[in-house]
């Protein structure tokens, strides 16, 4: 790891270099809120944004695709020409670097997934800290989601001459030709990163979870008719995996194109929340009941995939789907129930 | 190969759902290299007898509200091998049904006053209740990409999966701020998506045109909307702009109570 500043004004010259190398998707204002999109005009990235509508997930795993397109006479496939650029993702809060790199295991498992691979590839991650909590929904202390750096290339914590950043260890590379927009650290700069950085700590103490044993505490309410009255509130109707940054189900479905003589392989996300998403052949439903769609969602972000990738849980707490419900349905409130009478507070 | 031979139908509607197709303008081409159309009285000069081919598909637009439209469906049927009801109005009765709930006689009265006795009327109800359906395509109007995708694979065969996921899920994924958060009335959790939220994302809430998704949960939308100040008649309304014969009774009076 090494630590440089990028002063403010050399800010600019360093978003054009991104520009000119990369891809660049970033935070921009849209609609009353904010989305990661990638940029045209530099001026409209919003580095000052709380958390976006939906995750960065999408710049690697886009909401729709075509993975292959197959000549419908000749029946030989392609998938689409590749980008010229990698993609550099500017912005990324820590719960969203944690979400990228629960992406990262569930697309790379074996067989790992070649459009997500292909699209990864080369692509420059840089962290934001969070300084304040974007939300009262978020639960990124809990999870322990809330401190960066890790899964990031640059790590950036606002200071006030500008940004401090932290390097990974082998990303110097990819910032040669930039080397002119970085200055070493003063120490007066060192100091004032190490208060915000206990700032960070005190703002984001409200631990409620006791992750070391969450996983098997939330298996252990599956019978529990708390499933069954949590989906009162639950109308199963997606929007909280729509906007998750560690969902990544997904359909495939082949469309027609151009009067039937091309068929492309479209992927589009899918959600687990939906009635036809365990619907097999003979009409049968793995998951027929709402509540059993609501009790899988919970059970894969707090168990299943937290056991399978060895981590304390898939969620990452980041408040989207809390706030995003119209049923104000939160994980946080699941898990605290399977852990009712012996969560811990710090 | 033989190309499939469609047709297009109106009965009780503003035939906007066929405009639709019209109005695909880049892609009638494609349209016609894939399919024949042997008719299509809104887009051609045939003065021949209206319901008088054979097809592979018939695509039905309007609801069933006259003698007329039920002998003429039943015709239809009859000559065609998959029958399709095209758009809302087809689908589960639409805006037509409004009529249904303030008493048919009332409403013929209402919009031909003298002239009332002249004309017949009954009850305004989708294509299924008269004669069987083999698929429908949702909206008011119909949307145009699920449109052409479901002409493509009809094409070749193949049969359109039946979008199940609710507008919220198309909502969340164009990125619109959520219109219902904003204060506004919107049906989105419990309406069949598959419009790619088209209303929500121009501000509007959604008004329930592609009908009910599956699963419902209507008690949730009816607190949640109580919630909102709409309650008793005025939430009937908006639920009867287009789904007055689209719910079974239990079914309204989950969502509406006894209005």
């Amino acid at each position: 790891m090494v630590d440089r500043v990028l002063p403010k004004e050399q800010v600019s010259a360093f978003l054009d270099y991104l520009r000119r190398r990369y891809r660049l998707w970033a935070p921009v204002a849209q609609g009353g809120g904010f989305v990661f999109a990638e940029i045209d005009h530099p001026e409209s990235i919003r580095l000052d944004y709380p958390t976006t509508m939906l995750p960065p997930k999408a710049a690697f795993l886009p909401p729709n695709e075509i993975l292959l397109s197959i000549d419908m006479e000749s029946l030989e496939s392609a998938p689409p020409p590749a980008e010229d650029k990698p993609i550099a993702l500017l912005g990324v809060h820590p719960c969203d670097l944690h979400g990228l790199m629960r992406l990262d295991m569930a697309m790379r498992e074996e067989p790992s997934d070649a459009s997500y691979v292909s699209a990864r590839r080369g692509a420059l991650i840089i962290g934001l800290a969070c300084v304040h909590r974007c939300r009262p929904e978020a639960f990124c202390d809990s999870m322990e989601t809330f401190r960066g750096a890790a899964g990031a290339d640059l790590y950036l914590t606002p200071i006030e001459d500008g940004f401090w950043v932290e390097v990974r260890d082998g990303a110097e590379e990819s910032l040669a030709d930039a080397a002119d927009c970085f200055r070493p650290p003063s120490d007066r700069q060192k100091r004032e990163k190490d208060d915000i950085n206990r700032q960070i700590d005190l703002e984001f103490s409200g631990r409620r979870l006791s992750l070391e044993t969450l996983a098997d505490d939330l298996e252990k309410t599956y019978t529990s008719s708390y499933w069954a009255k949590l989906a009162d509130r639950c109308f199963s109707c997606g929007a909280c995996t729509a906007v998750c940054p560690t969902c990544v189900c997904f359909d495939v479905r082949d469309d027609l194109a151009g009067g039937c003589k091309t068929a492309d392989r479209c992927r589009s996300w899918d959600s687990c929340l939906l009635k036809d998403f365990a619907a097999v052949a003979g009409n049968e439903n793995f998951r027929p009941k709402r509540h059993q769609r609501l009790r899988h969602r919970m059970m894969r972000q707090g168990s299943y995939l937290a056991k399978r990738f060895n981590l304390p849980a898939f969620c990452v707490g980041c408040g989207r789907c809390p706030a995003m419900c119209l049923g104000k349905i939160s994980p946080l409130e699941a898990f605290e129930f399977s852990q009712k009478g012996r969560t811990v507070h710090v | 190969m033989k190309k499939l031979r469609v047709a297009f139908y109106s009965f009780t509607s503003c035939e906007g759902c066929q405009l639709t197709l019209l109005e695909c303008e880049d892609r009638l081409l494609d349209v016609l290299g894939a399919v024949e159309i042997v008719r299509f009285r809104e887009a051609s000069s045939y003065e021949g007898g209206e319901f008088d081919a054979d097809a592979d598909i018939a695509f039905v637009e309007g609801s069933i509200s006259t003698v007329h439209d039920e002998s003429a469906a039943r015709t239809v049927r009859s000559r065609s091998k998959k029958l399709v009801a095209f758009g809302a109005c087809a689908d589960i009765g639409g805006v037509n049904a409004i009529k249904n709930r303030e008493g048919v006689e009332t409403a013929r009265e209402r919009v031909y006053g003298p002239a009332a006795a002249w004309i017949h009327s009954s009850a305004a109800r989708p294509l299924s209740a008269v004669v069987p359906v083999d698929a429908a395509l949702h909206g008011c109007p119909v949307d145009k990409d699920e449109l052409i995708r479901f002409i493509f694979a009809a094409a070749v065969g193949a049969k359109l999966p039946d979008p199940a996921a609710p507008v919220c899920f198309e909502c969340k994924l164009r990125q619109t701020a959520c219109v219902f958060q904003k204060g506004e009335v919107c049906l989105g959790p419990i309406t069949r998506g598959g419009c790619k939220a088209i209303c929500p994302a121009f501000g509007s809430g959604c008004d329930g045109c592609r009908g009910l998704a599956p699963d419902a949960n209507l008690l949730l939308m009816r607190r949640l909307l109580k919630e909102r100040g709409l309650d008793g008649s005025d939430l009937a309304r908006r639920v009867d702009l287009f789904n007055a014969a689209a719910l079974t009774e239990d079914q309204r009076r989950e969502l509406i109570g006894h209005a």
